[in-house]
């Protein structure tokens, strides 16, 4: 059988004999330790692994032990307070040849503007839709032994293609709406752009003193995610003296955050006052929209809608209709089935109900909350208001549920945490004031674990998974041994 | 890893005895977690089990525990890495009804045999009615894997994780259905014995026949016969007395022979 640290040096990529000994101690003591070896040795290869090396375009999120090289494009800094302490990060922007990032460093860099770095054993989060890459200490960077070839030449693009184009384009297109955000000490102007292709994100970095409905040259600019147009600093930005028409999108091209683009779609489900409601359609997606102005069309019309802008609205996505509506003519958008996309859509996004265990405790039981904002305490320490000397004490319970096909976090208010527990908030306050059992909450969360439940609430996926926010739940109360009959009679 | 950013892996329900059975672990990529293939057809990074906790052995480096379902027994050690689990298996008196959230991952012996490894991660009491509950719906998951399994099998289009299993376990459809069963008579409403004369005696008849079958199956695979544990421990699913009354009704057809005490052979013609 081959030596396992020989694999492991393998796998490592090193030659190194000292690393091999260490290695070898490593391996006999997980194996002391009753660590499968074939897991043993995985964990060493991982812990060993040089950190690979990757392009700005490659990164994702959640990715631990990164390296890159880049060139340093911005750097600001800021004042926090983190766990009460006073602290300054220092934060900006990064970019090769393949894209841009931000980046963050607790610690005063040593490095500036224009400089190419070689960052090591980073890790990546998404920060304001934008991947950040975070760098642990000053350690971790040096200078680059290898400059950072940006390449100039960006590709003409239209609007449309940043649905796959990834990296430096030039275009021409209508800013259809614009706002300034003020983040990390810099000044962020964000909005809508389009063309006759389609519509997309766009973020620029500096004040290029252009508005709303300007139409604009744009070379410089880099494509590193779908639907999003970042506008760095050093890209140039020209208004121009021509019309560009913005065709109106269905309802499955409409992305979060647009504002002010034209929508096509099959409308149903109306509810009318001094707005109308109800639910837009392509045939491939179905959005709730509210049109705040006009009101003169009715359930069944295939309506265009000028200016609409996309929020997120409790879980989902609503569409604001805020000026004209105008009934039009679409063979292929009135043949839509109202009857299939409620049947479709039912079961979709919105509410959810889950039936499973609970398989975890998350933080929870009594919690204290700033009583200005509401936010969760910690340290006692409220992240917009500083210190609290006198919070607001709460009761939630966060739990894993898990069916065995899926799981989704699961949280409960205090009515209905009250209700799982069987005490009341007063009297858990009371119970761990007089200290007569400080571990009251937590041995009362214990009860409700490894029990099977159905609950049901607002539901939520990101990339992180699913959440509900529970507003119903209850011990599962099927009749067991008879369901257990039906199954075998099913099988006779 | 950070597990805060990536997404959980669920728990999936497995029979012990299908768990026992696994013994194929794959990665999907570079970065990605572990998966246990399971016989019935699915990848299971994560498992959760509801079980007798039946009995503890503590060891130098920390304790092992033994759990035992409707179809199988299976155990799993707990040290220094997990110590909630070890501190509540030293604590815990045994017997009693357990849940289990375990990583599953699998290891080799030193003659070059793999099996199952369940890394606890949390552990704790429940009660008979989520016993029951497990027991109920690890039935329905697995009975929907053995229809994918069954889809694969006859060559008609299935998921990966059912083609997957016919290609590494040629998983046995029938043994598996039967363990499906067996779990689930054991939640069954509490009726008197057999109210139909005969109605007993023709399902017993039914399963002796295929108590028989499954004996020469396995006796047939192994070329210096098996020994009448191997035979009872393979054949979990059958209650020990049909066993044995099928192997006694082999030996009289002149199917099987018992070379030595407690060592069947099959008889060549």
């Amino acid at each position: 059988m081959p030596d396992p640290v020989d694999e492991i040096m393998e796998a490592v990529g090193s030659r190194d004999d000292r690393l091999k000994e260490k290695i070898r101690g490593e391996l006999d003591r997980l194996i002391e330790l009753g660590v499968p070896p074939e897991q043993a040795k995985d964990t060493l290869v991982n812990k060993y692994s040089r950190a690979v090396e990757k392009k700005i375009e490659e990164l994702s999120d959640g990715e631990r032990r990164v390296s890159l090289v880049a060139r340093v494009i911005s750097l600001n800094q800021r004042e926090v307070t983190a766990r009460g302490e006073k602290k300054t990060v220092y934060s900006g922007f990064l970019e090769d040849e393949t894209g841009q990032c931000s980046y963050s460093i607790w610690q005063e860099p040593n490095f500036k503007v224009g400089d190419a770095v070689r960052i090591n054993n980073a890790y990546i989060t998404m920060w304001n839709e934008t991947k950040r890459v975070n760098i642990r200490s000053t350690n971790d960077v040096s200078p680059s032994e290898k400059p950072v070839e940006i390449k100039r030449e960006a590709r003409e693009i239209k609007v449309k293609d940043t649905e796959s184009y990834r990296g430096r384009a030039k275009l021409t297109c209508v800013i259809l709406s614009l706002r300034s955000f003020e983040n990390s000490g810099i000044t962020v102007f964000r909005g809508t752009a389009g063309d006759e292709t389609g519509c997309a994100l766009i973020s620029l970095w500096k004040d290029f003193g252009i508005k709303e409905k300007d139409v604009v040259e744009i070379d410089g600019a880099t494509v590193s995610q779908q639907h999003s147009i970042s506008v760095s600093e050093n890209a140039e930005v020209k208004k121009v003296q021509s019309r560009i028409k913005v065709n109106p999108l269905k309802v499955s091209q409409v992305q979060l955050n647009f504002r002010n683009v034209p929508v096509v779609g099959k409308v149903y489900g109306m509810t009318k006052g001094k707005t109308a409601r109800g639910m837009i359609t392509d045939g491939k997606k179905t959005l709730p929209f509210v049109s705040w102005k006009s009101t003169a069309f009715d359930s069944g019309d295939v309506i265009l809608a000028k200016e609409c802008n996309a929020r997120r609205y409790m879980s989902t996505m609503q569409i604001d209709i805020n000026g004209e509506v105008e009934k039009i003519e679409d063979p292929e958008l009135e043949a839509v089935s109202v009857e299939e996309e409620v049947k479709r859509i039912s079961e979709a996004e919105g509410m959810a109900t889950v039936e499973g265990f609970m398989i975890d405790l998350k933080e929870g039981g009594l919690i204290r909350r700033c009583p200005q904002c509401n936010r969760v305490l910690t340290d006692m320490q409220c992240s917009l208001h500083g210190k609290i000397t006198e919070p607001k004490i709460d009761l939630r319970i966060k739990a894993v549920m898990d069916d065995g096909s899926d799981s989704a976090t699961v949280i409960l208010n205090r009515t209905l945490s009250e209700k799982l527990l069987g005490k009341t908030l007063e009297e858990y306050i009371e119970l761990v004031q007089k200290a007569l059992n400080p571990d009251v909450v937590l041995e009362d969360c214990e009860k409700i674990l490894f029990k099977p439940y159905r609950a049901r609430g607002i539901f939520r996926e990101d990339s992180v998974g699913k959440t509900i926010i529970v507003t119903a739940i209850e011990p599962v109360d099927r009749d067991i041994a008879a369901e257990a009959e039906r199954v075998l009679e099913g099988y006779q | 890893m950070n597990d805060r950013l990536r997404k959980r892996e669920p728990a999936k329900r497995a029979f012990f005895f299908e768990l026992r059975e696994a013994n194929h672990q794959v990665s999907m990529g570079e970065k990605s977690p572990k998966y246990v293939l399971l016989p019935s057809g699915i990848y299971a990074n994560r498992a959760f089990l509801i079980g007798i906790l039946t009995s503890t052995e503590r060891r130098e480096n920390g304790i092992k525990a033994y759990m035992s379902d409707p179809t199988s027994d299976i155990s799993f050690f707990s040290g220094r890495y997990t110590p909630e689990v070890t501190s509540f298996l030293n604590k815990t008196e045994t017997p009693c009804i357990c849940a289990l959230v375990a990583k599953l991952g699998t290891f080799e012996t030193q003659d070059g045999a793999r099996f199952i490894s369940l890394k606890p991660e949390s552990i704790g009491r429940t009660d008979e009615r989520a016993r029951e509950y497990w027991i109920l719906t690890t039935a329905q998951r697995t009975l929907e894997r053995l229809e994918q399994l069954k889809e694969a099998k006859e060559g008609r289009e299935a998921l990966q994780a059912a083609k997957d299993a016919v290609e590494h376990y040629n998983t046995n459809l029938e043994r598996y259905y039967r363990m499906v069963f067996a779990a689930l008579r054991t939640i069954l409403p509490q009726k008197a014995e057999s109210l139909i004369p005969g109605d007993e005696n023709e399902t017993k008849s039914k399963e002796l026949e295929e108590a028989k079958r499954e004996a020469l199956q396995i006796i047939e695979r192994k070329e210096d016969g098996v020994t009448y544990e191997e035979l009872i421990k393979e054949m979990k699913t059958y209650d020990e007395s049909i066993v044995e009354e099928a192997l006694n009704a082999l030996m009289d057809e002149g199917t099987l022979f018992e070379p030595m005490l407690g060592r069947f052979k099959i008889l060549e013609p």
